[in-house]
């Protein structure tokens, strides 16, 4: 799928998904709109560049995109809608009784999501068993996964990791929201990351820090080469884009009431 | 030092002909052309794998000691339409990876198969973490999956083909050692349940897996006391001709599971499950593992005995008990 300018066009569908989430969690009344705004710029960068086409989900040659932090499930459902997967009238459905869209990202009956994922660390084993076929069979798909900083936590991450890092899987590409928040403390105070990126690159990896808002080193950083797999470190701000979000862990639960979406709304218009 | 030296040493792991029957089936139709099949190991099988990984070299992974991210690996490459088998021994293989055999490959319909050697006590001597009892339970309670529970060498390559043969998840229980039971009665096909003959009995014994061996002398107690007795084995609790199941159960008026597992959940559960369902009536008499941890050191003839799964023992309990 061709784009002319692939930052010009992450930063448009950047804008569509946080104003998207903002109504959908407020619609549901779900949780984790924080989240969801901290990853937008990556989500939106990484589906600029991969190789998909709505009108062909399952077309063996397309690049493969699993979100290991499913509690953002309402920024993949938002994207997916903004490309085309499926009409924009079905993110109104999210987290409502009946509906498809569970608030942790599910495959079922939503087209062009690959993996249903909610409990945390288990989006980067299976990307990493993506890409080592793909390996195999001397196929050129890519594959994306974006990941939470507090996720890190889970041991099973750093299986993955090793494998990856010991089989060269250059195909695969990471991304870790790092907003420096989990669910109750900053991670610094519940267990400590840093140094990530030491730690990181000791397993193999080719870790490039960037602003996780600025699209145009987040794309840069996706598409240079390594023989490496790559991670990203994106240093983002949880609650990005709303300015009362931002930065505080109460927006992981909180939907925005009716006066904080238009509040929202207006200064993700502004943007 | 020769290989064949080696695997003396290392019988521990190398002595299963059961394992070894489920291998050479995958390696037969890896050499037939299924390029799909792929086998995962947490750095278990040594002396087992060599000769497979030789010939089929894409074809066999060994993922290190990290049987959480092996199903992780295995459910990803399985997207991409590979039948993955993930092996390992005991519980490694199913309990320290359960929550990724549920979400990522049950919840999504992989075709993956959990293959673990072992079953109950198989590696009895090397202590209660290795006593893989709860296997049956556990995975038979999650959604979307299949077991199977092999009784001998030749019912493992049934079963193995069977599973070479159909896409989706499961979960494939392998003894340790090695048996040739019933070996004259038992078709080309998988059929499942098994019954040793197809008269009328008054007392049907089931049991499922190695320890089939057991249930068949209980059988033989029976009948040397003057009553009718058949031996029904158990290959799998979902792929079931559910109907032949039901119809041996309303048959007999006392049945009598043997299992090497836990009673919770397990084949007596299943059975008493059935009978209720179906309204079958007749009394059961479920003989497994007690509700603890077993601390005794042996191997699993020793731990059978001294948890009772012995045909001596179950007939001894079951005096003045039967119809």
């Amino acid at each position: 799928m061709a784009r002319d300018n692939e930052v010009e066009h992450a930063s448009r569908l950047a804008r569509r998904v946080r104003q998207n989430v903002v109504e959908m969690i407020h619609l549901g009344q779900s949780s984790h709109v924080g989240s969801c705004l901290s990853m937008a710029d990556l989500i939106a960068c990484t589906y600029s560049i991969m190789n998909i086409d709505p009108s062909k989900p399952d077309s063996t040659d397309r690049d493969f995109f699993i979100l290991s932090k499913g509690h953002a499930g309402a920024a993949v459902y938002a994207t997916l809608a903004e490309l085309g997967f499926f009409e924009k009238e079905r993110l109104k459905l999210h987290y409502k009784n009946g509906s498809t869209m569970s608030g942790h990202v599910s495959h079922k009956h939503n087209p062009g999501v690959e993996f249903s994922t909610g409990s945390l660390g288990h989006g980067l084993a299976v990307c990493t068993g993506i890409a080592y076929a793909h390996k195999l069979s001397w196929r050129q798909n890519r594959t994306y996964c974006i990941l939470s900083d507090g996720e890190l936590d889970e041991g099973s991450n750093w299986e993955a990791f090793q494998f990856a890092g010991h089989h060269g899987l250059s195909n695969l590409r990471i991304l870790i929201d790092y907003n420096k928040l989990q669910s109750i403390k900053c991670c610094e105070d519940t267990v400590r990351l840093e140094p990530l990126a030491d730690k990181l690159e000791a397993f193999n990896w080719t870790v490039r820090r960037v602003d996780g808002h600025c699209h145009e080193s987040i794309i840069a950083a996706l598409k240079a080469p390594s023989d490496q797999p790559v991670v990203l470190i994106c240093d983002t701000v949880k609650g990005k884009g709303v300015s009362f979000m931002e930065g505080k862990v109460r927006w992981h639960y909180t939907p925005p009431n009716e006066a904080e979406l238009n509040q929202a709304t207006a200064e993700l218009g502004d943007q | 030092m020769r290989q064949s030296s080696i695997r003396q040493l290392l019988n521990w792991e190398t002595s299963s002909t059961v394992r070894n029957k489920w291998l050479e089936t995958i390696a037969a139709a890896a050499d037939n052309g299924r390029c799909d099949l792929m086998i995962i190991s947490a750095d278990l099988g040594y002396g087992v794998f060599e000769k497979f990984e030789d010939e089929h070299p894409d074809q066999f992974l060994n993922c290190g000691v990290a049987e959480q991210n092996m199903v992780g690996l295995a459910a990803g490459m399985a997207l991409t339409g590979r039948k993955l088998f993930c092996y390992s021994i005991g519980n490694f293989p199913t309990l320290r990876c359960l929550e990724q055999i549920r979400n990522d490959v049950c919840y999504h319909d992989l075709d993956v198969c959990i293959t673990s050697v072992g079953a109950g006590f198989g590696y009895g001597q090397l202590g209660m973490s290795h006593h893989a009892t709860e296997d049956i339970a556990i995975m038979r309670a999650l959604p979307n999956q299949t077991c199977y529970i092999p009784f001998s060498d030749a019912n493992c390559v049934q079963i193995t083909q069977r599973i070479l043969d159909r896409q989706g998840p499961a979960y494939l229980r392998l003894e340790r050692s090695s048996s040739d039971q019933y070996s004259d009665r038992l078709g080309v096909e998988f059929a499942n349940p098994f019954v040793s003959h197809d008269n009328h009995a008054d007392i049907l014994v089931v049991s499922c897996g190695g320890i089939s061996s057991e249930a068949a002398a209980l059988v033989q107690h029976i009948e040397d006391s003057g009553r009718t007795s058949k031996h029904m084995i158990i290959q799998s609790f979902e792929d079931i001709d559910i109907d032949s199941f039901v119809s041996e159960l309303r048959a007999a008026t006392d049945i009598v599971s043997v299992e090497e597992g836990v009673l919770t959940g397990g084949l007596g559960s299943f059975i008493a499950e059935t009978m209720q369902a179906h309204n079958t009536g007749g009394q059961l008499f479920a003989n497994g593992l007690p509700g603890r941890y077993i601390t005794d050191v042996g191997d699993q003839n020793f731990l059978r005995k001294a948890t009772g799964l012995t045909a001596d023992a179950i007939w001894q309990g079951l005096q003045g008990k039967l119809s």
